[in-house]
């Protein structure tokens, strides 16, 4: 098994963010939040009924996720996409694809977030800031916010298969 | 016996398209930005999901006609009116966008053209803060800072989860 890049964070940091990009979205994640990058070579692609795209791991596995740029489920993976990201869960890790993936200091790189607006907010969106990076709009969402997301759209899923 | 003086001010007349007109104080629009980039971000209300860059702040951009009437504003280029409001005089100020089909029109308002909100227009009515008669129409002027804020958000919210 490949890995692409191992996230270690040693002491926590608050502007260390990891950048997840696919279909020109670009979604910021503390890199505290992370358990791992990998290379999408190295997941089981299959369809499920829980709305992921596959699984990774053995024994205890992660379930992959894939969105678009509007954050809806996707059950097939484009070809663009050539990693995923395994964000910290209470059971297991729970995976998102993405095209491109690098570290980020928002300090470093002078990057100021703020807070989403309060008329934009709804109860389910895992957005908590945005911030400009590279003229693109990047959405930053806390880890644990994304999981929620995540699981909750996958429960969604499986409802409208009933 | 002196008659009473009738009180002038002046205001910003707003078009939003689809026969939506309202009106802010003439202190209330700070600048008009033609054809700016705009950025979508997912998981918000239909009526506000992009955001403009104005003087390094991200700011939400309203679609009313969206909100009213549940169409989107429709025009060859993005006119977006940059409305300044505050919570209460103590607060600072706040900037947020509202989509336009053409620039605001500045208009002198007396006293005496106030008049009851149309009942065909009752869908003004949670952020009408009075209305007037303009040229043969009832014109609402917008509580900018209720429109924005944290409690109007929750209504809305609360309508779309019920």
């Amino acid at each position: 098994m490949k890995t692409a890049a191992k996230v270690t964070t040693p002491q926590h940091n608050l502007y260390r963010y990891v950048l997840l990009r696919f279909d020109e979205r670009y979604l910021f994640v503390p890199q505290a939040d992370v358990h791992a990058v990998e290379i999408i070579a190295d997941a089981h692609l299959t369809r499920t009924t829980t709305g992921s795209v596959g699984w990774f791991g053995h024994g205890s596995e992660s379930p992959l996720f894939c969105l678009d740029k509007a954050l809806m489920l996707l059950l097939e993976v484009p070809e663009t996409r050539e990693y995923f990201v395994l964000f910290k869960a209470a059971k297991q890790p729970i995976g998102l694809t993405c095209d491109e993936v690098e570290n980020i200091n928002l300090q470093r790189e002078h990057l100021h977030r703020q807070k989403l607006p309060t008329v934009m907010k709804t109860t389910y969106s895992p957005i908590s800031q945005l911030v400009i990076y590279q003229s693109q709009l990047g959405c930053v969402c806390q880890g644990t916010d994304l999981v929620h997301y995540l699981t909750q759209l996958s429960k969604q899923f499986m409802q409208s298969r009933r | 016996m002196t008659e009473p003086t009738i009180k002038t001010s002046r205001a910003w007349l707003l078009d939003f398209g689809y026969h939506l007109q309202a009106a802010v104080g003439l202190h209330e629009m700070r600048q008009v930005l033609i054809a700016p980039e705009l950025f979508d971000v997912p998981c918000t209300p239909a009526y506000c999901s992009e955001v403009v860059l104005f003087q390094q702040l991200i700011l939400p951009i309203f679609d009313i006609p969206r909100l009213l009437v549940g169409r989107q504003i429709m025009t060859s280029r993005h006119v977006i009116g940059i409305a300044v409001y505050q919570e209460d005089p103590n607060q600072p100020l706040h900037y947020g966008g509202l989509h336009l089909i053409t620039t605001p029109t500045s208009i002198y308002v007396n006293d005496d053209q106030v008049c009851e909100l149309p009942a065909q227009q009752q869908y003004w009515e949670p952020f009408a803060i009075s209305c007037f008669f303009h040229q043969g129409i009832a014109v609402p002027i917008i509580n900018l800072s209720y429109l924005f804020s944290a409690q109007f958000n929750r209504r809305q919210q609360e309508k779309i989860n019920n």
